[in-house]
């Protein structure tokens, strides 16, 4: 069965009644657009025609895996929703949007767009629920929340995410892209920030040949402040595309990536923060290694609009190209309709420094292994920009093994 | 000993070493002094190993070993250690790690067994005491951040740490002050001893007033040209390198 056949079967199926017109919508909007071509712009890059024509049969349960930080709550969403939650303060909802509250039900489909983007109308359409995080004013979730977003092998799954934190509300979300099958995964998350709100997103895909398409759109509020920051350790074919907007003063969101790739893999980080309000920071830093004949992409854009002063806006993007077969397309933008404000960008390609290989291999370190002492300092700095110590300590952990196994495939 | 018989090496095609002779005994320091352009970096290159440095003729032995024929590793292994005249900043690599890294690729080289963590913080605390190392800088990535002082103090750690037969300083002085010229020497000094080799490699004599050498050695157009004690470099101060060949300008 092929994608299209997949939803068509699909699109009828039963779901909470809070879905019916966020699917219905979807599906008209995807039966328009259609999968993106390398025609649509911000597709150039990625060509999802091999998502078109992958074999995929009906899903089956997703197991819970153990907690990647100790204590976190863990909520698995795939074909069937698994979890492990412990107790929540007072007012928190993290569940089924037919159970959540209006105020975050009311959210629902209006930051993401299906009209113009036809992976979150393909994931509007065929939904089978939503998991809504809401967190009511002045509330802070205690414990890091995982969510387990598995792939399998012929299986196509559309999880929906949609996260509310009221003012000065405050919660972290780990999102682990797990499975290594050739499965399909087109996640659409939507994130709303009220104001002073503080929102930590982390995310960690595994290696594989599944292909995801991660969909993310945040609001951020007055004072309020975001931060994501993704590892992607492989994939057949990853996206990673996150549009937000400063829609407050004095709000800050930040984007951050590394991914480490060898093989086939094709990993794209798409984003595009809008600056609305006064005072906004964004910062948006990615860092790849590729081997093999992987390829990276990186779309980043900020805008700026009229009125909107005093923004600070930075882009960087470097990558280490570890074979010659390797490649990466790096586009950013800028556009600007204020005056008074300070946006750059950077980008740089290139293989590992010579000079420190010299300099490490003088004090005794063999080649191979300055080498892969370099690699890792490199995604080390990356996953730096992580402000949690734990969390950081374990993405380093997941790095650092998937950097080993390349070495032992280097040894064998 | 370090013996180095008639060496020749080009650098993108220029030959710049043109049949250089020396020998250094165990536990000699010798001082390599000449003007800009001499082939003093490149003697300290070459005999380290790095790519780009082709070497058209003689040989070198440390200790009887072919240095030639090994890897840039392999010489560090075999005893022989280059202080950079610009150490290099390693974002992302703490100073620590390094260390610890290329202190147990060295003992394995030896036949040694690796120190474990607190074995190798224990010897680390007892040598950066005297060369003012702080946690702080051991933290950091290698020299990120560091002043020209505090990377050329980190070579010397380094140097105390990894113990080698030989030891190369290119310029050690360039970029000091004289507190930290001072500080510098006295850890250099402080490594001195029977069993260890010294080649000092300097434009100026002020580094010789603090590292007292027992030979110096004029390097000029690419071979030794003349070889002295301790108070040629004096000589040099006073006279220049214009008799060698070189820029006219005063070893001051």
């Amino acid at each position: 069965m092929t994608l299209h056949q997949d939803y068509e079967q699909r699109r009828g199926s039963a779901a909470p009644a809070a879905l019916t017109a966020l699917r219905a919508r979807g599906a008209a909007d995807f039966d328009r657009l259609g999968l993106p071509t390398p025609r649509v712009e911000r597709w150039k890059y990625t060509n999802l025609a091999p998502v078109e024509t992958m074999a995929l049969v009906p899903g089956a349960t997703d197991p819970l895996p153990a907690a990647l930080v100790a204590g976190a709550d863990r909520i698995v969403l795939g074909a069937k929703i698994e979890r492990s939650v412990g107790a929540l303060p007072d007012g928190v909802h993290l569940g089924s949007i037919a159970d959540a509250p209006d105020a975050a039900r009311a959210l629902l489909g209006t930051l993401a767009s299906s009209e113009s983007e036809a992976l979150v109308a393909l994931n509007a359409a065929l939904a089978d629920d939503a998991l809504v995080l809401f967190v009511p004013a002045g509330v802070a979730v205690p414990r890091p929340i995982e969510l387990i977003v598995p792939a399998q092998t012929g299986v196509a799954s559309y999880p929906r995410l949609l996260v509310v934190l009221e003012a000065n509300a405050s919660a972290t979300i780990i999102e682990r892209h797990e499975g290594a099958g050739a499965g399909f995964v087109d996640l659409t998350a939507e994130i709303a920030l009220g104001a002073g709100a503080k929102m930590r997103h982390w995310r960690v895909q595994v290696a594989g040949d599944a292909r995801r398409i991660v969909t993310s759109a945040v609001r951020a509020g007055a004072d309020s402040s975001y931060r994501a920051f993704t590892l992607t350790l492989g994939g057949r074919l990853v996206r990673n595309q996150c549009d937000a907007r400063v829609d407050g003063d004095n709000a800050e969101v930040e984007l951050d990536a590394a991914y480490v790739i060898g093989g086939d893999s094709h990993v794209d980080t798409t984003t595009r923060v809008v600056h609305g309000a006064l005072n906004g920071t964004s910062r948006q830093t990615v860092k790849g290694v590729l081997d093999g004949h992987s390829r990276g992409v990186f779309q980043g854009k900020v805008l700026v609009e009229e009125g909107a002063q005093k923004t600070d806006g930075y882009q960087l993007s470097r990558a280490l190209l570890l074979s010659r077969d390797a490649e990466v397309d790096v586009k950013p933008e800028l556009e600007i309709y204020a005056d008074d404000v300070k946006c750059s960008h950077g980008a740089t390609t290139g293989r590992l420094d010579e000079d420190a290989l010299f300099y490490l291999r003088a004090r005794g370190i063999p080649a191979q292994e300055a080498r892969a002492l370099l690699v890792e300092a490199f995604v080390a700095e990356a996953i730096e920009r992580v402000d949690d110590e734990t969390v950081r300590a374990a993405l380093l952990a997941l790095a650092a093994g998937r950097l080993a196994r390349d070495q032992q495939e280097l040894a064998a | 000993m370090l013996e180095i018989e008639n060496l020749r090496a080009t650098v993108g095609g220029k030959e710049i070493l043109k049949g250089l002779t020396l020998t250094v005994p165990t536990g000699e320091v010798h001082a390599i002094m000449g003007p800009n352009g001499a082939g003093k970096s490149t003697l300290s290159y070459v005999l380290a190993g790095r790519a780009g440095y082709e070497v058209t003729g003689g040989s070198v032995k440390l200790d009887g070993v072919d240095l030639l024929g090994l890897e840039v590793e392999q010489r560090a292994a075999a005893g022989l250690f280059l202080a950079l005249q610009y150490p290099v900043e390693i974002p992302g690599v703490p100073t620590t790690t390094f260390l610890r890294t290329a202190l147990n690729a060295i003992r394995k080289g030896r036949g040694e067994s690796d120190l474990d963590a607190i074995q190798f913080l224990r010897l680390l605390r007892q040598k950066t005491k005297a060369l003012g190392v702080t946690e702080e800088m051991l933290k950091r990535g290698v020299n990120v951040g560091f002043s020209g002082g505090e990377k050329k103090r980190n070579e010397v750690l380094q140097m105390a740490v990894l113990e080698p037969k030989l030891a190369i300083l290119d310029e050690t002085d360039s970029g000091l002050d004289i507190d930290a010229l001072k500080i510098v020497s006295e850890g250099v000094n402080a490594l001195r001893g029977p069993n260890r080799s010294m080649l000092v490699i300097t434009h100026y004599q002020r580094l010789l007033d603090h590292i007292v050498p027992d030979r110096v050695h004029v390097l000029a157009q690419g071979r030794i040209q003349r070889s002295g004690g301790a108070e040629l470099a004096h000589e040099l101060e006073a006279h220049g390198y214009a008799e060698f060949g070189g820029e006219r300008e005063a070893a001051a």
